[in-house]
């Protein structure tokens, strides 16, 4: 059964898999910003970035939503890195691109288990994964 | 220096840059410690208590010499050894430059961090700034007992056993 609807949404390019992440969350675009490494954080935490004189936490999207990874996307690093408001917090999530500002389709319930998750449509023949910001934060959930 | 400056040694530990506050150091040793010794260190004559950072960071081992820096500790010696990869200064920090831990990070780092620190260096050809970030160490979170929180190991838990497998 349909069941959500989100309206501007940003689409990003993960791989070979698209994101949404609500527009209205969405505060900046960085390319390949620097980041410092972490010790002892969740493994889909790559560090943190500089941005506005806040340290941003980064997340890898394919480890943070579950996404599975293809062969050829391996080892691959992202280009860009969507600063958003995650809950009360700022985070960096990490894309190939960003596609453009879209209405998201209608979302059915994720078909796999991930806690950041909303819901999954379809949007150019293609699966869309539309971020949760209100879930738990990453490593938490 | 005024209140909102501190003295912090800077040292770095496999890809990680750190500063800790001065006032946590009794002594940057000269000699050095093999690392594959035993579980304590000898300094003044006495057998000290012994950390190895890069197991507590879930860093694999290295085999040769590391410098030690000896810090204040709870307990009977009332110090701790602590190897580090290399020490590079000693630095005057400002505590505007510091900035939080941010909230989605301190379940994992709030009882170790007390922050991150922008460090601005010159960059002599460029005429210009380079921001480094510094992980600031909490004194106690090495050598004393620091408040268990949700994700974090508990005093006396190798820090190894919070780290890593979460998405």
């Amino acid at each position: 059964m349909r069941h959500d609807v989100v309206e501007g949404i940003a689409l990003a390019r993960v791989g070979a898999q698209l994101v949404g992440v609500e527009m209205e969350r969405v505060l900046a675009v960085l390319e390949r910003p620097d980041l410092t490494p972490l010790p002892c954080v969740p493994a889909s935490c790559k560090g943190i970035t500089l941005w506005q004189g806040q340290a941003v936490p980064v997340y890898d999207l394919k480890k943070a939503l579950y996404l599975p990874a293809p062969e050829d996307d391996k080892g691959k690093e992202e280009e860009v890195i969507l600063v958003a408001r995650w809950r009360h917090a700022l985070v960096g999530l990490c894309a190939d691109e960003v596609l453009r500002v879209i209405d998201a389709p209608p979302l059915d319930p994720p078909t796999f288990d991930s806690p950041h998750v909303r819901g999954e449509g379809t949007i150019d023949g293609k699966v869309l994964y539309v971020l949760d910001l209100d879930s738990e934060y990453p490593g938490l959930a | 220096m005024s209140q909102t400056e501190h003295l912090v040694v800077l040292f770095h530990l496999g890809p990680y840059r750190f500063a800790l506050a001065s006032e946590e150091v009794i002594e940057i040793c000269d000699g050095r410690r093999d690392r594959e010794a035993a579980l304590t260190c000898r300094y003044r004559g006495r057998d000290l208590p012994f950390l190895d950072l890069r197991q507590r960071f879930s860093l694999p081992p290295v085999q040769g010499w590391a410098p030690l820096i000896i810090l204040k500790a709870p307990g009977p010696e009332g110090a701790l050894g602590v190897q580090v990869d290399g020490v590079e200064a000693i630095a005057l920090l400002r505590a505007d430059a510091v900035v939080d831990l941010p909230e989605p990070l301190r379940p994992f780092l709030g009882a170790h961090l007390d922050g991150f620190w922008i460090q601005s260096l010159p960059v002599e050809e460029e005429g210009e700034t380079k921001r480094v970030v510094r992980l600031l160490l909490r004194g106690e979170g090495l050598g004393g007992a620091p408040e268990a929180k949700p994700g974090s190991p508990a005093p006396g838990e190798p820090f190894a056993a919070s780290c890593g497998g979460l998405p």
